[in-house]
């Protein structure tokens, strides 16, 4: 079993790492990935694939994305605040370090609030708090529903370490500053997920873990991608089953097809990002069954989630996320790590060992909380560890 | 639960039902009115009834008065009705799937229609609404109470018994309430709620004063509710009389009090008895605006040390929202002294004109909650053992 501090430092490199390597071929559908890259040695990170002709930034070489900016964000806030979040501490302590904090962004090369960098879903949360005085427990209501609250979520998992309620309950909190309805909800498994996977060694546990706890079309769909996980298969087989299973809970899947990216004409009736009881945010179920099919294998994991393509770095980055906090970073290639430290001008083991302060103060905080509580009930309190 | 820790809960209980069915008959009444009427409040009212613009007191076996709760302490029952059939913690999807039928189909003898019938039937418009539309809607629960029309005191005035869940951990208490509640309604009808439930825990933990109950209020609630039990608090004077307090709290809360027109000016003559006019921004969300029924209340537990009688009857002589204030003073007052602190022939007075054994039913919440807190520690030591810390703590030491 290893220690939680390496199991922090390893779910935040191995995390940025899916990011960065997901990155420049984002958007890509799998048989493109896969005719460029099915030989590609994933111990070097995947360099631009060209100016897409529509973002000012350039994915690859290891640069890390929005995912990981927003996971550093959240990780400074706990720091600061020392204590659980909810949607006031993301109106206190999150928002301002997005809109106001100069970091240095890897794909503009300068140094800038992360808040240009964000995509309009992840704005929605300043216009709504800052300029609109919405109450931060319902900020969220109106959002695009997306995978923009699940993406940075880790840092709560790591916080609630073996405790997936209290991680489900706290990212749903956190998150309803930022969007709603299978947004949230994503979040909340994603986090109990990672809550789970700190304190365990199993994948089987992490993933029971989480769709035990998961409501409506996000927990339909991570079954379904699960069941749809054969370790068997070879890297297309895999791709295909698991893309057919959540097919049917993704908005975009009637007007998309595998290797078309998403371009809808203006006016063109859609659903996507619509709240809903039924769907599900892709990027979650996927992510689950890519670390199933892993099977404890950093490489394959990370190229599996690759090149599934479609929002793949996110895919990548939640499930070599998941893989870190299980497995530790004893098979983080030693040429990943470094290249993504210089190129992101990182040291996220500093960072993570930063945080590990931060949870184990949040835990004796909570520790004196649950005294109080046998107290009473007039319990004899006798924990011990 | 052990002994002590049952008293308590039991003197919550019967606190809330005995404040609630004190206040219910002066309920809408301003303080003069009632001071007219029925002079200081020192116990049960009597049926009311307004007559040619004035209010008197009727003869009727129905309706609010001669003890009789009303929907504050109904959905009470129905809320520990909820725990009791879950046996764990209750979430929004628990409030839809557990909660909500409770309320819109089980079977309760109703004292004020003096029947059997559902809840649901008793609620007033906005809450039926609310959980008739909830029960048909395809909206996540976490979010349907900000698609509310109106925001109400319906959710703080049923809040406690997730306090007495998270006894002495009212930051527990208060995250819980958000959780829960979200389906009915959202902004400052929310902050009340969570309010709410931590000063039951607070109230509930060893120790408690009415001092600390208020500090931990104070600590946790957001916005204009923290702003308004600010002053409530502060318009208090030591030793002072209710003829003092009472219009002075009052006075104090108008600047972030929902229903008063904040914006209109006034000539005198032409105002309300109270001087103020009832805003049309009433029950809109608002960050700057929430309800005075627990800011009213905590003042009333303040003024009166935590003393059961008078928090009760100061809360009811108050008026407005009389049942409302009158419960939620009496069930803190209740949760900090215990049951004894309670007249013996109100609590049985109480019973008998409910027909409810309200001892039993604290006894059964107080297993429980025992349940509950032994699941919760259970699940406590897994964080510990996850982290593999030192942390072993013994009882009186706080130290590492």
């Amino acid at each position: 079993m290893f220690e939680f501090d390496q199991r922090l430092k390893a779910a935040l490199v191995g995390g940025a790492i899916g990011d960065a390597m997901g990155a420049p071929v984002e958007g890509w559908g799998p048989r493109a990935i896969l005719a460029s890259f099915a030989d590609w040695d994933f111990t070097r990170f995947i360099p631009p694939q060209g100016w897409d002709g529509k973002s000012h930034y350039w994915k690859g070489n290891g640069r890390i994305t929005d995912d990981t900016l927003m996971v550093e964000a959240l990780i400074d806030a706990y720091i600061e605040s020392e204590a659980h979040l909810d949607a006031y501490g993301y109106a206190q302590y999150l928002l301002p370090r997005i809109v106001h904090k100069d970091v240095w962004v890897p794909e503009y090369q300068k140094t800038m609030p992360i808040f240009d960098r964000l995509w309009v879903p992840e704005k929605y949360p300043h216009w709504r708090l800052t300029y609109n005085n919405v109450d931060p427990r319902s900020a969220g209501v109106g959002n695009m529903c997306n995978c923009g609250v699940a993406m940075w979520i880790m840092p709560v998992g790591a916080v609630n370490v073996g405790d997936p309620l209290g991680a489900y309950q706290e990212a749903a909190a956190i998150g309803q500053a930022h969007n709603e309805s299978f947004a949230v909800e994503a979040a909340a498994v994603l986090a109990a997920a990672f809550a789970q996977a700190f304190a365990v060694d199993r994948i089987d546990d992490v993933v029971e873990s989480a769709i035990s706890l998961a409501r409506d079309g996000t927990r339909r769909a991570c079954i379904d991608a699960i069941d749809a996980v054969s370790l068997g298969d070879d890297l297309p087989t895999f791709i295909h089953r698991v893309r057919d299973a959540v097919a049917p809970y993704d908005q975009k899947t009637e007007h998309t097809s595998d290797d078309r990216p998403l371009a809808l004409a203006t006016g063109t009736p859609s659903d996507i990002g619509r709240p809903s009881r039924t769907k599900s945010i892709e990027e979650l179920p996927v992510a689950l069954a890519v670390l199933k099919y892993g099977q404890g294998d950093f490489l394959r994991t990370l190229r599996a989630g690759v090149c599934y393509g479609r929002d793949c770095d996110s895919i990548a980055g939640m499930a070599c996320g998941l893989y870190g906090a299980l497995h530790g970073s004893s098979q983080l290639p030693d040429t990943l790590c470094q290249a993504l430290a210089e190129t992101n001008r990182r040291d996220f083991c500093a960072l993570a060992n930063r945080f590990e302060q931060t949870v184990r103060r949040i835990v004796d905080a909570d520790l004196r909380r649950m005294h109080q509580r046998t107290m009473a009930m007039r319990i004899e309190p006798d924990f011990t560890a | 639960m052990v002994e002590e820790s049952c008293l308590r809960l039991a003197g919550a209980l019967y606190g809330g039902a005995i404040g609630d069915a004190i206040g219910a008959p002066v309920e809408g009444l301003k303080r003069q009115e009632i001071l007219r009427l029925e002079g200081p409040v020192s116990g049960f009212i009597r049926p009311t009834e307004r007559s040619d613009g004035q209010w008197i007191f009727c003869d009727r076996i129905d309706g609010k008065g001669d003890g009789r709760i009303t929907d504050d302490t109904l959905m009470v029952e129905a809320l520990i009705a909820a725990y009791l059939e879950k046996g764990a913690h209750l979430s929004a999807f628990d409030y839809r799937e557990v909660f909500a039928p409770i309320v819109a189909r089980r079977m309760i003898w109703l004292p004020e229609h003096q029947r059997e019938m559902v809840l649901v039937d008793r609620l007033a418009g906005a809450e039926q609404l609310q959980i008739r539309t909830l029960l048909r809607s395809p909206h996540d629960p976490r979010f349907f109470g900000a698609r509310l029309h109106t925001i109400t005191c319906g959710a703080a005035m049923c809040a406690w018994p997730i306090g007495a869940v998270h006894a002495g951990d009212p930051q527990g208490a208060y995250d819980a309430a958000l959780a829960f509640f979200a389906p009915q309604t959202y902004s400052f009808g929310l902050e009340q709620a969570a309010v709410m439930a931590a000063a039951t825990a607070a109230a509930l933990a060893p120790g408690a004063t009415a001092q600390s109950v208020v500090h931990v209020s104070l600590s946790l609630a957001r916005d204009a509710t923290a702003e308004m039990i600010g002053a409530a608090v502060e318009a208090l004077r030591p030793g002072a009389d209710r003829d003092t307090d009472l219009p002075s709290v009052h006075a104090a809360v108008q600047p972030w009090h929902h229903k008063t027109d904040h914006v209109a000016d006034h000539d005198e003559s032409d105002s309300a008895p109270s001087g103020q006019l009832r805003s049309e921004d009433a029950g809109l969300e608002s960050r700057r605006h929430t309800s005075e029924e627990l800011p009213v209340a905590l003042a009333m537990l303040l003024r009166a040390d935590g003393c059961f009688d008078e928090a009760v009857c100061a809360g009811a002589e108050y008026g407005e929202d009389a049942d409302s204030i009158a419960a939620m003073a009496g069930t803190l007052a209740g949760a900090l002294k215990g049951i004894q602190s309670i007249p013996d022939d109100w609590r049985r007075y109480c019973d008998r004109q409910n027909r409810r054994d309200y001892r039993g039913l604290a006894i059964a919440f107080g297993n429980t909650i025992e349940r509950i807190c032994q699941l919760d520690r259970q699940r406590f030591q897994c964080r510990l053992d996850a982290l593999a810390a030192d942390m072993s703590y013994r009882s009186g030491d706080s130290s590492r």
